[in-house]
């Protein structure tokens, strides 16, 4: 099938917090104006999570790369 | 449908053994809606939640823009709820792309299809049904697409009149291909093409089979909404059973079916409220600054056990500078400031906050914080 279509502006550690969750940034759409905004969303490492799935295809691809936590 | 019809076609259904709860479609009546807001699909990119369950695909596209909304134009035989609603908004510059498909997806978890039996000796079939309404007529495709053996099988159906409420039923055969693990995977996609291009046409799907890209909309012939400014699509009392035979559409509370979605997707904001920013006091709760700016909440629950551990998204209260998702606001110092905040040690029933740079605070103190949430965890 076709991949679902996820483009991540970025993906971070969140270990400064003590979390494994991972920082993630994507491009959305704001449904009350139509404009383009930048989505924070904590994501776990987890293979049943749709999100880290593809997160992973494309670290695994090189099309990714996770930065340190600050 | 005659009342015998109708109890000859239950009592099929009986025998298929599902009766009760025989829909294995979440929300095939489209009427929980938890983002509240119409959702706009830009061109080559996925929404996986629009109305409760269902996604929208644009692959591949180029200029094309749609929205997804909730209708409450449905089929009067079906007598109750509603309908999701595709309308293209910026229609493709040129004729439509061989590698271009625009899609109405739904996904059923794999531990609910065990009653299927696909690749087993007793697979079993079962049956599509649903209403559709078109302001462009044609030939239409549908597709089941199994997750685990990669394998596909579909059928084309006619639309027979623009703007009109047509009721199409689709019987498929068992999947002796494939088995479907009984897991929290996703077990079967089932997916309503819209348009599509030649690379997904020209196969044929009518027998189930390893999936090639050519059996993806296989015998599609009208694709026309990707070029028609402001053509629509719309769905209604979509069904998917046991059997042979599409039973009436099986009506459930609103309250289960919401229920049902909150596996999903779950929010803070009370239904009816768009998830996001501006929703104050919605979910108000006390942080700690426990130590070298390391600010937690305690821990928020959700409604129901997810599918699996959710994506969590953190939006903040409105009115404060900066205000965006991520960011929550805390008073502090006598005012309300702006923090990132992130969600940590995410299971299936919950999460905490934290952050890790909060101006002004101080050690071991609390404070008073506005933040909302979203958590999905759909397939």
């Amino acid at each position: 099938m076709i991949n679902r279509i996820i483009k991540f502006k970025s993906v971070k550690k969140l270990t400064n917090l003590g979390f494994s969750e991972l920082e993630v940034v994507v491009e959305d759409i704001n449904p009350m104006d139509g404009k383009l905004y930048d989505k924070r969303m904590s994501v776990p490492q987890d293979l049943n999570n749709r999100d880290y799935v593809e997160l992973k295809r494309q670290v695994d691809a090189g099309e990714l790369t996770i930065e340190d936590a600050d | 449908m005659s009342r015998a019809r109708t109890f000859a076609d239950l009592a099929t259904a009986s025998e298929a053994g599902s009766l009760s709860k025989r829909n294995m479609i979440d929300n095939g009546n489209f009427a929980v809606n938890q983002k509240t807001s119409t959702i706009t699909c830009a061109a080559n990119s996925s929404v996986g939640t629009t109305l409760d369950r269902w996604e929208i695909d644009s692959s591949a596209t180029d200029q094309l823009s749609v929205e997804i909304s909730q209708s409450d134009d449905v089929p009067t035989e079906l007598g109750e709820g509603f309908s999701i609603k595709y309308q293209t908004k910026t229609v493709e510059s040129a004729t439509v792309a061989s590698d271009e498909i625009v899609r109405l997806i739904h996904y059923i978890e794999a531990q609910d299809c065990q009653r299927l039996g696909y690749g087993t000796s007793s697979t079993k079939t079962a049956t599509l049904s649903f209403y559709v309404k078109s302001s462009i007529a044609g030939t239409f495709s549908f597709i089941i697409y199994a997750d685990d053996g990669a394998d596909i099988i579909g059928s084309t159906y006619t639309i027979n009149s623009a703007d009109t409420w047509e009721r199409k039923t689709i019987t498929f055969v068992g999947n002796n291909l494939g088995t479907i693990a009984n897991d929290t995977g996703i077990g079967l996609y089932l997916q309503w093409n819209i348009a599509a291009g030649s690379n997904f046409t020209g196969g044929d799907n009518s027998t189930w089979k390893a999936y090639a890209a050519n059996l993806l909309a296989s015998g599609h012939t009208q694709s026309t909404h990707m070029t028609v400014d402001e053509s629509t699509f719309q769905l209604a009392g979509c069904q998917f059973e046991l059997g042979e035979v599409a039973t009436p559409f099986e009506h459930i509370n609103f309250s289960d079916n919401l229920a049902k979605c909150q596996r999903y997707y779950s929010k803070s904001t009370p239904y009816g409220t768009a998830p996001g920013h501006g929703q104050d006091g919605t979910t108000n709760c006390v942080s700690i600054d426990m130590a070298s700016n390391l600010m937690r909440t305690d821990r928020f629950f959700f409604p129901t056990s997810m599918r699996a551990a959710p994506t969590v998204t953190c939006h903040a209260q409105s009115g404060v500078s900066g205000s965006g998702t991520g960011q929550w606001a805390g008073y502090i110092s006598s005012s309300w400031t702006q923090f990132t905040f992130s969600g940590g040690n995410v299971t299936t029933e919950g999460f905490c906050g934290s952050a890790g740079s909060t101006a002004g605070s101080q050690d071991g103190y609390a404070y008073w914080t506005h933040a909302n949430w979203e958590a999905n965890a759909e397939l």
